[in-house]
């Protein structure tokens, strides 16, 4: 087997089969649709056996094993192919009708290109002829549909197919699959990778776990401005009732608007909510140098600062994506995360200085003012590098 | 079930080695999107790369790209295109005359199994020039080039040009004109290699409408060979050169892949 395999955005590259090494960085190109093109040169290298052709394949592969394979075919230049290995004289030219019943009267040959299987068993597959709007350069093009099902207890699907002349691009759909599209590169003829099927969807206890923990990392340690935030709540005061005022505001106001952010109802750019949760660190910790008493007015203020960290929650969210399945207990377990990393952090810093410390008449000189301080500094920094 | 699972496997390889033609020894050629351009009309160039005349398209692929550019009575131009795009190029047809486009790429490495490698030898006649040996290595690895024309002829203002020299490397000449052959007429063609003419080399003649049917001859001392070319219409010829490496080239021996495509007659 000789394919290469990439990742579509080239992320992540990844060296498939008979690659030998990677080509040397190549030029970008302009138009999107030559993406694929330019991905597969780069990986390609110097060992590629033939040009790389403009062949595809898309296969979609199913939880539940079914699978669909999509041959994407000049069909003028399939129809020759066809006639040629069966010694038939060639036909040049067709309009569409005719070219489909010419084709689909060789539906046996041309399914035969591909071969399909799983270990060694062959598949079984239905077959269909489904046209393709032109393309932009005027090519004609039809899919040929494969539709069947993996056999219990086999993994994986593996496709041969022999009609291309050139390396062609395969492209694999995997239902549930949120990370990079895989693409290979296989030669014609030679088999293609073995398909991993879709992995049956998670449990609602391993996405609870799943997402309990990256509501926690969320915070500690990926979640450096929440964590300065939460410390100006800590050295807001050195009794408790303040403390746990401002944490449960904060709380109730992120999980609203990271419930409104997750299901569409409402949300704000990130370019106008990171600044602001950058501008809410300083002002937590500059009120407490200035004003160090709870009043009605702060636990409101920093409800509405964790409205915007809830924003900030959500688009982290969005980016690690939700499963279908478990939409609701990964929010809601994220969000358990989130408030079991704020915890942790408050208890940290009692840990560290308030447990021993928050008595002493120069706590607050020389550790709430100082902290401060420092925290207000950074926030400004962030404050500014978020906006310019 | 072991038996029904061997026969199908083999029904299957049967079948898919009959419509998949050779996986190895890939002719390369330009097709555009007419040979007969009006004066000033600008014809799209692809690449393509099979077997029988049967290719598929090759978007254009700068890093490989040597050379690729018209020839005509107003000079040489550079074929434009975009990196990664199918049609490779364009270009513009001179006002009268044939306009020469020419393709020259660098070298692609392939790997090729011994039972291939025959196969490639006896289809495209190299076994002679092929290095010593090559039957005992479990791989062989070919560094294989393209350096292929096509020649349009401006409808209507004569075919002036058509023996032009492009320069490639390894380049087929005709020398006598295509456009004004009839079915039967006798094409005598040269095959230059760094501009001299190329003695023994296999040179084939594919017809577009009639490709499982080659003519094939050898170059003769001056590097002529003669086709008869049974029907006019649209054509391909085309010949592989081996060379030798050097040690550390990374490959076993070199290919220079050569073709002209044209149609013939239909001045």
């Amino acid at each position: 087997m000789r394919s290469v395999r990439l990742a579509a955005a080239m992320r992540s590259a990844r060296s498939h089969g008979g690659m030998r090494r990677a080509a040397p960085a190549r030029r970008p190109i302009a138009p999107r649709a030559a993406l694929l093109f330019s991905a597969a040169l780069l990986l390609a290298g110097a060992a590629r056996a033939h040009e790389i052709g403009a062949g595809r394949v898309e296969v979609f592969l199913a939880r539940d094993g079914g699978f669909r394979v999509d041959l994407q075919i000049d069909p003028d230049l399939t129809l020759q192919r066809l006639e040629l290995a069966a010694g038939e004289a060639l036909t040049p030219g067709l309009a569409d009708a005719p070219l489909r019943t010419a084709l689909l009267a060789r539906r046996d040959a041309l399914r035969a290109t591909a071969t399909l299987t799983s270990g060694d068993v062959p598949l079984a597959t239905s077959f269909d002829y489904v046209p393709v709007p032109p393309a932009a350069n005027g090519r004609r093009e039809v899919v040929v549909r494969l539709e069947g099902r993996l056999p219990a207890g086999k993994p994986d699907l593996q496709l041969s197919w022999s009609l291309p002349a050139s390396r062609y691009a395969l492209v694999v759909h995997r239902e549930g699959d949120t990370g990079d599209l895989e693409t290979d590169w296989v030669e014609p003829g030679e088999p293609g990778p073995p398909l991993r099927r879709a992995s049956a969807p998670p449990s609602r206890l391993a996405v609870a776990r799943q997402y309990l923990a990256l509501g926690f990392t969320h915070i500690l340690p990926r979640g450096l401005d929440h964590v300065l935030f939460v410390l100006g709540i800590f050295f807001f005061a050195t009794r408790l009732k303040p403390v746990l005022a401002q944490v449960t505001a904060f709380t109730l106001a992120h999980s609203i608007t990271l419930g409104l952010s997750i299901y569409g109802i409402f949300s704000l750019p990130s370019s106008i909510v990171e600044p602001l949760i950058a501008l809410s660190i300083v002002y937590v910790a500059v009120e407490n140098v200035l004003h160090p008493q709870l009043t009605p007015w702060r636990v409101a203020v920093v409800f509405c600062f964790g409205l915007l960290h809830g924003l900030g929650f959500a688009g982290a969210l969005s980016s690690l994506g939700l499963p279908r399945s478990e939409f609701l207990t990964a929010l809601v377990t994220f969000n358990l995360g989130v408030e079991g990393g704020q915890l942790a952090v408050i208890a940290l810093a009692f840990l560290a200085v308030g447990s021993w410390a928050r008595r002493e008449v120069w706590y607050r000189s020389r550790v709430v003012v100082p902290a401060s301080l420092a925290i207000a500094a950074v926030g400004l920094y962030w404050t500014v590098q978020r906006t310019f | 079930m072991r038996l029904a699972r061997l026969l199908s496997t083999l029904a299957l390889a049967m079948m898919s080695s009959a419509v998949g033609l050779p996986a190895f020894a890939h002719d390369f050629w330009i097709e555009p999107s007419t040979y007969r351009p009006e004066p000033l009309q600008r014809v799209t160039l692809r690449h393509r790369v099979g077997t029988h005349f049967l290719g598929d398209p090759v978007p254009r692929d700068e890093d490989l790209l040597v050379r690729f550019v018209s020839l005509s009575r107003n000079g040489e131009l550079r074929v434009p295109g975009v990196h990664g795009m199918d049609p490779a190029g364009i270009a513009q047809a001179p006002e009268s005359g044939t306009l020469v486009v020419a393709y020259e790429s660098r070298g692609s490495v392939a790997e090729l199994t011994p039972d291939k490698m025959a196969r490639y030898a006896e289809d495209e006649g190299v076994a002679s020039q092929l290095p010593a040996g090559w039957q005992g290595k479990p791989l062989l690895r070919d560094r294989f080039s393209r350096s292929v024309k096509s020649l349009l002829v401006v409808h209507g203002g004569g075919s002036a040009g058509f023996d032009r020299i492009a320069g490639l490397p390894f380049e087929l000449v005709p020398l006598a004109d295509p456009a004004a052959l009839a079915a039967g007429g006798a094409l005598p063609v040269r095959l230059l290699w760094q501009g001299k003419p190329m003695p023994g080399i296999q040179v084939a003649a594919l017809s577009r409408l009639d490709p499982s049917q080659p003519l094939v001859a050898r170059t003769d001392a001056d590097g002529r060979v003669t086709f008869t070319l049974p029907r006019t219409g649209e054509w391909l010829i085309k010949a592989v050169k081996i060379l030798p490496v050097t040690a550390g080239d990374g490959a076993d021996f070199a290919s220079v892949w050569t073709s002209l495509t044209f149609v013939a007659g239909e001045p």
